[in-house]
């Protein structure tokens, strides 16, 4: 898919989803779970991080346009979301160092369509166009199609 | 009474069968209501796709956003 001959592909087989990814395309994968990982564990702790690492709240959209609903939203979500998050995410990389091609349990295939749907977020905005953003949602598409073919169609009517 | 709902924004970066697999399988929408929601937040922008108390309302909203999926708590007051 990007700047390589290998032909990429995401298959099932049996219990497992198998994704045929390039080096490159597992390496950008890779970084992309670590950084989420990264910045999803307490901002507080690490004060060291690059400016966006810190301000990981942004990649999460507002559920509220009050600043005080929004701030008691974040008390109430905020920590869980992260968590799960980045357990996932470390699932993911896990999964990903283990080799090419890369397997992963299809009953936990959310795993990786939320790590690689939020980890886009961390790179670019939802308006703007990004190779590795652009990467992460084809991958991401590809997964969905591949678990529910009858999915593959569906589009604006 | 309020009425707290699930606000599903569009965006440039969630693909169609992305949208749809999540609203039928996460929020529990049934799945010819997930492609007609998915078809109408991409017609009007952003649609109101169900309604629940608030708590049941963020929970839903904090799912999308953990798919990357933009989303927000709307409210319609008596």
């Amino acid at each position: 898919m990007t700047g390589t001959e290998f032909e990429e592909h995401v298959a099932l087989e049996g219990e497992w989803l198998v994704l045929a990814l390039s080096k490159h395309n597992v390496a950008m994968i890779r970084r992309a779970a670590g950084d989420l990982a990264a910045s999803m564990e307490d901002k507080r702790a690490n004060l060291a991080w690059p400016r966006a690492w810190r301000g990981h709240t942004s990649v999460f959209p507002a559920a509220y346009e009050s600043r005080r609903e929004q701030s008691a939203y974040r008390d109430r979500h905020d920590a869980d979301l992260r968590a799960d998050l980045m357990a996932a995410a470390h699932r993911v990389i896990a999964a990903l160092d283990a080799g090419r091609p890369v397997r992963y349990p299809a009953a936990a295939a959310d795993d990786l369509l939320r790590v690689l749907g939020v980890a886009r977020l961390l790179s670019t905005r939802r308006s703007s166009a990004d190779v590795t953003a652009d990467y992460l949602t084809a991958v991401q598409h590809d997964i969905v199609v591949t678990l529910r073919p009858e999915l593959t169609e569906v589009g604006p009517a | 009474m309020t009425d707290w709902h699930v606000v599903v924004h569009d965006d440039d970066m969630n693909m169609f069968p992305v949208v749809v697999d999540v609203l039928n399988r996460v929020v529990g929408l049934p799945l010819a209501e997930a492609v007609a929601g998915t078809r109408r937040i991409h017609e009007h922008g952003s649609v109101s796709i169900s309604a629940a108390g608030r708590d049941a309302a963020e929970a839903t909203v904090a799912r999308l956003h953990s798919y990357g999926l933009n989303a927000s708590v709307g409210r319609s007051e008596p």
